[in-house]
């Protein structure tokens, strides 16, 4: 018997092309054409509102998957368990030391922040690779690592040229002082690693004679666009943690579809998608405002003021998703990687009937 | 590490040093002072709460004797006036005296006739002073920048006041070694055992050295970001690719995954 061929895209390739990263591109190079690259009071509500509806979901989303089956906690217990007493260690370390060990709190976030933007990336990129047939072998694996985590050495190293704070709330968060020939190199290697990806792709069309996807190279354009020339204009900024949700929720998602089909032995039906999509997505929204929201206003009935309590509780609920989210998403994961390659047609109709 | 350092090391009863050092940034060099809470524990507190507040910035050595001492000006002669909280902070300090004796690059407290009169002027010794042993409290010596310090010695005076002005332009608390030596060694051994464990241990195991990485490389990361500004170029270039590192690292967290049996079809 032979496995069924996986189908491209996860809904079709308009949705998949634009969640995945067209519709980020489509708004960085609307924002260029209009020179609309301030962060205005209207950009800042944008970002605001979206930040409701996708970016915070998208961190409880995470905390679903990991805590709503026993099984999973199961068999991810340090991160399950013992790395919230962690994060929550840092956290009261940070409100008992806002001046000292606070700002060390939200660099190791935003730092890390960006390396897990690349970590999706990849991990995005690996996802349509398989759902291609291109096979990522080491050479692949190189441009595209290269390439990807790329961009977040030199976006990385070019903010921390100096030694100056800057204000996350009304946490001074330090900067490196990294030496500015470090920003040059990460781009040297960057675009080293950019060219030898389109190099192995070339050669996969020349090899299989046939165009690869390109959606399969989306994920790591996009993250280029984010980091690169995104990264200098304070307007798309303020929305690129939106598209990074918006990638997230559409894997999710479908994720959560397919599991939850396959676990209770739904019928594939649009009453069934439509339904659990509305249960899904309304638990997370709430999830989202308890974390983002709710947390932080806790914080200030200790007599902590918002600016402080903010950008703490923010820290440590990310440092948290990072960990849950580096463990979950495992392709190696047979119950993990098989879901991955699912289509919306799977939960929407019953698979015809194999003739013998 | 200055030679005064490790003669105090190696003598059995050295004092125990504070995590926190003071960086005196003068107009000659910087020295780094470490203290002994032990010995002269109001003094210390004292004077590390002074710095914090910025008293001893402006300050300047006002006398300087080769040989003997170079003297930090009390707080009335500093460049700028002492601000209503700076004022407040200062108290008159009982004397701690001690058996310490006074040699090169100890820190002596100054004061007046009265042995509890002393407030923020102290003196580094310049050379061996028997004579103030036991009656001016030791708190501390110097433990980088005696180049620094014989350069202040060597400055051109007017009897023993320097004929241009020695300014400290800025005193600074930093934490010492203690944290950065605990921070290397959870980051050595999380990286050594989280290799050699899983050949010996549960996979588990080797993620908790995982999370001994991350709190190592958190506590170096405390220590430099007070440093940042005085450290080699190296140092911030290992910070950020050590932060790659731990985040690559991180990614086999709880890793590999048991292997899951597929479900028949």
């Amino acid at each position: 018997m032979t496995a069924a061929k996986p189908r491209l895209y996860f809904v079709n390739a308009f949705v998949d092309y634009a969640l995945i990263g067209g519709a980020s591109i489509a708004l960085f190079a609307t924002l260029m054409l209009v020179n609309r690259t301030e962060r205005t009071t209207e950009v800042i509500q944008a970002g605001a509102i979206l930040a409701w509806f996708i970016n915070w979901p998208h961190f409880s989303a995470t905390n679903w998957r990991l805590y709503h089956s026993k099984a999973n906690i199961a068999q991810y217990p340090v991160t399950a368990i013992a790395v919230p007493f962690l994060v929550l260690a840092g956290a009261v370390a940070s409100f008992g030391s806002p001046a000292r060990i606070a700002p060390c709190f939200v660099k190791l976030f935003l730092l890390w922040s960006s390396y897990h933007f690349c970590g999706q990336s990849l991990g995005i990129s690996l996802i349509y690779a398989r759902r291609a047939g291109f096979q990522v072998g080491r050479l692949e694996r190189l441009g595209f690592s290269g390439f990807i985590f790329g961009t977040f050495f030199l976006s990385t190293a070019r903010g921390e040229v100096t030694t100056s704070s800057w204000k996350y709330y009304a946490v001074e968060v330090p900067r490196l002082g990294l030496p500015p020939w470090v920003g040059d190199w990460a781009c040297y290697g960057m675009l080293a690693c950019g060219a030898w990806l389109a190099l192995v792709a070339v050669r996969w069309m020349i090899a299989n004679r046939r165009i690869l996807p390109p959606i399969v190279l989306l994920p790591a354009v996009t993250q280029f666009v984010w980091f690169v020339p995104g990264n200098s204009v304070a307007s798309f900024n303020e929305f690129v943690p939106f598209f990074h949700s918006l990638q997230y929720m559409l894997v999710a998602w479908s994720m959560q579809l397919k599991e939850k089909m396959d676990e209770n032995g739904i019928a594939p039906s649009g009453h069934y998608v439509l339904a659990e999509s509305a249960r899904w997505g309304g638990a997370n929204f709430v999830g989202g405002a308890i974390l983002f929201y709710v947390l932080p206003y806790a914080g200030t009935l200790f007599g902590f003021p918002i600016g402080v309590a903010e950008p703490i509780i923010i820290s440590a609920v990310q440092i948290h998703h990072f960990f849950v989210d580096g463990v979950i998403w495992k392709l190696r994961n047979p119950r993990v990687g098989s879901p991955l390659l699912v289509n919306i047609d799977d939960m929407l109709r019953a698979p015809a009937k194999a003739v013998a | 590490m200055s030679a005064l350092a490790l003669a105090l090391l190696l003598q059995s009863d050295a004092p125990r040093l504070a995590d926190e050092r003071i960086l005196l940034r003068t107009s000659t060099g910087d020295l780094v002072l470490a203290l002994y809470p032990e010995v002269a524990p109001k003094h210390v507190a004292q004077i590390l709460r002074l710095v914090r507040l910025g008293v001893y910035d402006g300050m300047h050595f006002h006398r300087v004797e080769p040989g003997f001492v170079a003297q930090l000006s009390g707080h009335h002669d500093r460049t700028a006036p002492l601000t209503p909280v700076q004022s407040a902070a200062i108290a008159k300090i009982p004397g701690e005296f001690s058996a310490i004796r006074h040699r090169r690059g100890i820190l002596s407290m100054a004061r007046f006739d009265d042995p509890d009169s002393a407030e923020t002027s102290f003196s580094i010794l310049l050379g061996p002073a028997p004579h103030l042993d036991g009656k001016y409290t030791v708190f501390g010596h110097v433990e980088s920048g005696l180049d620094v310090l014989a350069a202040i010695e060597r400055v051109d005076r007017e009897v023993t006041r320097p004929r241009s002005r020695i300014s400290v332009v800025r005193a600074t608390v930093f934490v010492g070694r203690t944290l950065l030596f605990a921070g290397v060694a959870f980051v050595a051994v999380g990286v050594v055992a989280s290799f050699i464990v899983p050949r010996l241990l549960h996979r588990r195991a080797r993620t908790a050295c995982l999370l001994l990485v991350l709190v190592g490389y958190f506590l170096m990361l405390l220590v430099f970001v007070k440093e940042r500004e005085k450290v080699p170029a190296w140092v911030p270039i290992a910070v950020f690719v050590g932060a790659a590192a731990l985040f690559r690292f991180l990614a086999t967290f709880e890793s590999p995954a048991p292997r899951i049996t597929q479900p028949p079809p």
